[in-house]
């Protein structure tokens, strides 16, 4: 009898948990657009990144701007959904394009922990955007190029 | 200076594309065969993502080549270039290319590592370049604004004739 309570007890609870997960993860009208969209931010996000090692801080705001740019792929990909989804991903996205405009800020102090801090802001907010979608859509780090570190594979490079 | 009246104006007006096609004619049987024309190409960016569709392009060793480029970006302003280079110089090239900055439109000029180049377009625009394949081997092609190459790269395989 235990045993029996036990394990619709744990039945219970593995249904709420993908109940609430797809429930946070809604399946967007336009999937397509969407993958593309998360992609282009992650890509942007990418490339702002791949600054901080050559210190090309001056680069930075320009990065920042592409980073606006490419949220309007976001508005469009979403355009056809309900307006409480579309509301939770314009939040994130808010939170994201704020993060970004603060790297433009920090770039200009030349102070490397606050920059590179700055820029995993960027990088934490796109998760949470991206978690409001379900995961196939996700760009998966560190797949965005090809080969080892990015570029062309050893014999080519 | 002699005066040019309109009639031997219009006489040397309507005469010049004759001249001009007379020069342009064969003079011998050898001559006589077309060169064959440029094979085409077309490369394009993925959208707004930092990669170029197709990744990979093919052609024969010593053809005349023709690639477009075009940006199809819709969202980003993204500036790309397409740039063949050597195999073993990609590291070189995209240090040289950011040195080279936005005014040497991140280019190093004259550098015999890059094959043959098209300039920076932006969104919606469309390059043109040509050039002769090079011996058969497999050649990367890249965009070499600063930082794009990492992503944005492919590979043109030259086929033996």
């Amino acid at each position: 009898m235990k045993t029996t309570y036990r394990f619709f007890a744990a039945l219970v609870a593995a249904l709420t948990m993908a109940t609430a997960q797809s429930a946070a993860a809604a399946a967007p009208k336009s999937p397509d657009a969407v993958k593309n969209a998360l992609r282009v931010l992650a890509y942007v996000q990418a490339d702002m990144a791949s600054k901080l090692p050559t210190h090309a801080y001056a680069r930075l705001p320009h990065e920042s701007q592409e980073f606006q740019e490419a949220s309007g792929a976001m508005r469009d990909a979403v355009a056809g959904d309900p307006p409480e989804f579309r509301a939770q991903v314009e939040a994130a996205l808010n939170k994201a394009l704020a993060a970004s405009k603060g790297v433009a800020e920090i770039s200009k102090s030349n102070d490397e922990a606050k920059i590179t801090g700055s820029v995993a802001a960027v990088d934490a907010a796109l998760k949470t955007l991206n978690a409001l979608f379900p995961q196939e859509l996700r760009p998966v780090p560190g797949q965005l190029g090809r080969g080892p570190g990015g570029g062309p594979p050893p014999g080519l490079r | 200076m002699p005066s040019l009246t309109r009639r031997k104006f219009a006489k040397l007006v309507c005469s010049a594309p004759l001249a001009l096609a007379a020069c342009g004619a064969p003079k011998s049987p050898q001559s006589a065969a077309a060169p064959a024309p440029p094979v085409e190409l077309l490369v394009e960016t993925d959208g707004d993502l930092l990669e170029f569709k197709p990744k990979e392009l093919t052609c024969h060793a010593g053809e005349q080549v023709r690639l477009t480029f075009r940006h199809t970006g819709k969202y980003v302003n993204f500036e790309h270039n397409w740039v063949l280079i050597l195999p073993g110089s990609f590291d070189a090239i995209t240090k040289a290319a950011e040195l080279a900055g936005e005014a040497g439109g991140y280019l190093p000029a004259g550098d015999k590592r890059i094959l043959a180049f098209t300039p920076l377009c932006s969104r919606g625009q469309a390059m043109v370049t040509q050039f002769t394949a090079p011996k058969a081997g497999d050649y990367p092609f890249i965009c070499t604004f600063p930082g794009h190459a990492q992503s944005m790269w492919g590979v043109l395989h030259v086929l033996p004739v």
